[in-house]
């Protein structure tokens, strides 16, 4: 497969990189905004998730029903996304509309912030946290992120709460904004067929205006929690639980074989978890997987069960870690999963829309421009010595877990 | 733009479709056998489900662990979905390996073997998806919304229900799978790099010899009066489904009918997001779709909002559905049809995606459209051809379930057919 990666910074420190296929039908383009809500202060919880909302309600010369109709008029499939340390804006049209969804995306990241879209779209995020209070799994998630990050930043929930909704203002957000999205702090990432002369040109004038430098970061390494932390609901009928315990950060090399670790312990069809877990129905999901932030780097599991099996699936999980940490894993499981990784790269990669989150992720994270040859081939390098050298190496495997029980008799 | 689809009889009713794409690293298939939970026994609801699952476990010449690695040695990325006329067993892998998937399968589908105590791991998971949908009710309300909208054997769950999925045992299964999984009307789609000739020679080696046929289908029928159920549960929103008849890929109407729902709910400037969401944020998801069944179709439509804004969230819903009738406007013809071809071309990028439509047209019209003919059919349309069809068709009547807690007037479980 022919790609060609290309990278320039423009004047005003924002970097852009492409990736070029010629076999490509589309074009997709994402600003990779770093700041999340690790980023945010105590008085502005979910400001940054609240501010990409607002980001579609309205720029200088754009109203918020402007711009949804001209994403539409060029048929794009477009949305943007927040994490604890990411806000994305990302688009994929035809060819033909480069050069718009360009100017839409760019035209975004200086929103008008006004004060009626800020009380509608209010309402709108107090509706999407209720959303998810319907949501077991990520309830659970996110409290045990803020266990295991105790009061580190990587710890604060990406929504904020109905407190902080409630009570934020839209001078706190311009703040943030201000603080925030600045050129060197952003990149620009296009994948599939475009032209990379006219992105430049067109880039360069479309953000001569932004702020320039970079809003920086704590990157502070966290000091993991650990032990066992449990919640009742009225709200569910099952059991749900999540662990985290500490691994390695993006920049280690070693965050390669930690990954296919976690696969081969909990990574779906075929590994340890599903053999002795999920096969024999003792649970409805179990896995585990390996997770780089910004300077810090974690493995991590979840599970859904019966009330009357959650003990056992609780203990099986706990043995088969402490087994994974201790002997490593075989030459044939590694095998497997190596296969299963490489496959699934090169299923992601087929598209220019995923192309974008794998290349933007390798820049952010690592500092490089990775090929998905170079992806594949750091996959295919890992030797089960290399893997059972990276589980003995890790300085503390204690896991901070986080248990959500059913309410007795709180529900049919 | 277009390409060709290669297509191949077998000689027992097995059609096998290929899509190339040269160069292209992955592969993907997609195995659609006509045994789909509409032909399930009253008595044994969920045994399809059981019956898919099992076969993945082992089969005659393997056993669970041999098959398991046999699968996962080839870095094969599989899912199995139960629909209501099909079971479709996809996968996704590098190019290299499909002949060795397509081995495997052929083994998985005409050789499994089911031994009573994989049927409890199995029947374990199936009833804990089963009880798992209370704790999900946003899921849960399209499943009720469907049941209650398609009153023929189509508007099924997959999963079943527990009293039947309880009972259901190892000679049920080789009985279900005897009556039900037969190749003939059977799809085998591929996409990807391949040489044709030599997959042709394949599927005719592994399946050539299969004989059978499976029973047939009862046709679909979709309620046609007023209906509303409301299910009383501690949910943090209060979750709100309509549904009513629309028409099938089948139906000369069926294209503007198709551009009218990307209208309400395509994308962010469709009617429903910007009346519900943008002009009043009762609402952070809403959304509305045409979904086909075999000669039928129907519309979609959901909303979840905090309990106080329910009534006036289901109100302003059924009003743009109802504004439809009063036509659209060139403008949003044109954002319409260009969300609807751009994605169209998009989904040609993706193998797997490439695999799924063929297996939808085939299943629909018995023949793949081109690229070109799809096109055509949008292209061609006027705004005047969109809002006749509008007209002829508008929203209702109403079927509407909601899941939400207690509010005065609704007692546990309150039923009140209108």
């Amino acid at each position: 497969m022919s790609r060609q990666i290309l990278m320039h910074r423009l004047g005003n420190g924002l970097l852009v990189i492409g990736e070029y296929d010629a076999a490509a039908l589309s074009v997709a383009a994402g600003f990779f905004v770093r700041t999340g809500s690790r980023d945010e202060r105590r008085d502005e919880a979910g400001v940054s998730h609240f501010l990409e909302h607002m980001v579609f309600k309205g720029s200088a010369d754009r109203s918020a029903l402007d711009i949804n109709r001209e994403f539409d008029e060029i048929g794009a499939q477009y949305n943007a996304f927040t994490s604890e340390e990411q806000t994305v804006f990302y688009g994929c049209v035809l060819p033909e509309f480069q050069v718009r969804l360009m100017e839409l995306l760019g035209n975004l990241l200086q929103p008008a912030l006004c004060s009626d879209e800020f009380e509608m779209e209010r309402k709108v995020i107090l509706e999407e946290i209720a959303l998810y209070e319907d949501r077991p799994g990520f309830q659970v998630s996110d409290r045990l992120r803020s266990v295991f990050f105790g009061g580190h930043p990587l710890g604060n929930n990406v929504l904020g709460t109905v407190e902080s909704i409630s009570a934020m203002t839209v001078d706190q957000m311009r703040a943030y904004h201000q603080r925030r999205y600045r050129a060197e702090g952003i990149r620009l990432v296009v994948t599939g067929r475009f032209e990379w002369e006219r992105v430049l040109e067109q880039v360069e004038k479309l953000t001569a205006s932004w702020i320039r430098g970079d809003a920086g970061r704590d990157t502070t390494a966290p000091e993991p929690g650990t032990g066992v932390w449990q919640e009742e609901s009225n709200r569910f009928q099952h059991v749900y639980g999540g662990w985290m315990a500490p691994g390695f950060p993006p920049m280690d090399p070693r965050h390669v074989a930690a990954g296919l670790a976690a696969m081969v312990l909990g990574g779906g069809r075929g590994s340890r978890l599903d053999w002795d877990v999920l096969r024999p129905g003792l649970a409805l999901s179990c896995g585990s997987y390996h997770v780089e932030e910004d300077g810090f780097g974690y493995f991590g599991g979840s599970f859904q069960c019966t009330l009357d099996r959650a003990t056992e699936v609780r203990a099986l999980i706990g043995d088969h870690w402490d087994r994974f940490v201790r002997e490593g894993v075989t030459e044939d499981e590694l095998e497997r999963m190596k296969r299963k990784a490489v496959s699934a790269l090169c299923l992601q990669g087929e598209t220019p829309l995923d192309r974008l989150t794998q290349l933007a992720g390798a820049w952010e994270y690592r500092g490089i421009l990775q090929p998905l040859e170079d992806a594949v081939d750091e996959v295919e390098r890992v030797t089960p010595a290399e893997v059972r050298e990276v589980l003995s190496e890790l300085d503390c495997h204690g896991r901070a877990e986080f248990v959500l029980m059913p309410e007795p008799g709180a529900r049919r | 733009m277009d390409h060709t689809i290669a297509q191949h009889e077998c000689g027992n009713g097995i059609t096998l479709l290929g899509d190339l794409m040269e160069g292209r690293p992955v592969a993907s298939f997609c195995i659609a056998i006509p045994a789909g939970y509409v032909t399930e026994p009253e008595d044994r609801l969920g045994v399809t489900g059981l019956l898919a699952g099992m076969m993945m476990r082992q089969t005659r010449r393997r056993a669970p662990r041999e098959l398991s690695n046999s699968l996962e040695s080839l870095g094969l990325h599989r899912g199995e979905a139960v629909r209501s006329e099909t079971v479709q067993f996809s996968g996704a892998l590098p190019a290299s390996e499909l002949a060795s998937a397509l081995r495997l399968y052929a083994e998985i589908l005409r050789a499994p073997l089911f031994e009573p105590e994989e049927l409890e791991s199995e029947r374990a998971l199936a009833m804990q998806a089963l009880a798992s949908l209370n704790d999900r009710p946003a899921r849960k309300v399209m499943v009720e919304l469907r049941r209650a909208l398609i009153t023929s054997a189509h508007g099924r769950s997959p999963l079943g229900v527990e009293e039947t999925v309880s009972r259901i045992s190892c000679a049920d299964l080789e009985r279900e799978y005897g009556r039900r999984f037969q190749p003939h009307g059977a799809l085998i789609a591929v996409a990807g790099a391949f040489d044709w000739g030599v997959l042709v020679g394949l599927v005719e080696e592994l399946f050539g010899d299969w004989q059978g046929v499976p029973p047939r289908p009862a046709p679909v029928e979709i309620r046609r009066q007023e209906y509303a159920q409301m299910l009383v549960q501690e949910t943090a929103q209060q979750q709100i489904a309509v549904g009513y008849p629309s028409v099938g890929l089948v139906h000369p109407q069926f294209y503007p009918l198709r551009l009218g729902a990307a209208v309400l709910s395509g994308g962010m400037s469709s009617r429903l997001f910007t009346e519900v969401r943008e002009r009043r944020g009762v609402v952070y998801s809403v959304h509305a779709s045409l979904v086909t069944l075999p000669g039928e179709g129907v519309m979609l439509c959901y909303a979840g909002t905090t309990p106080q804004r329910a009534l006036e969230t289901e109100a302003v819903l059924k009003a743009e559905l109802l504004r439809m009738r009063e036509g659209i406007t060139e403008a949003e013809l044109e954002r319409a049809r260009t969300g609807i071809l751009s994605s169209l071309m998009m989904d040609q990028e993706s193998s797997l995606a490439r695999t799924g439509r063929m297996v939808a047209d085939m299943r629909s019209l018995g023949r793949v459209r081109s690229l070109t003919e799809v096109y055509e059919c949008y292209r061609r349309l006027s705004v005047a051809d969109v809002n006749a069809a509008l007209e002829a068709h508008p929203a209702g009547p109403f079927t509407t379930v909601q899941i939400g807690p207690e509010q005065d007037g609704s007692g546990p479980g309150a039923e009140v057919e209108q």
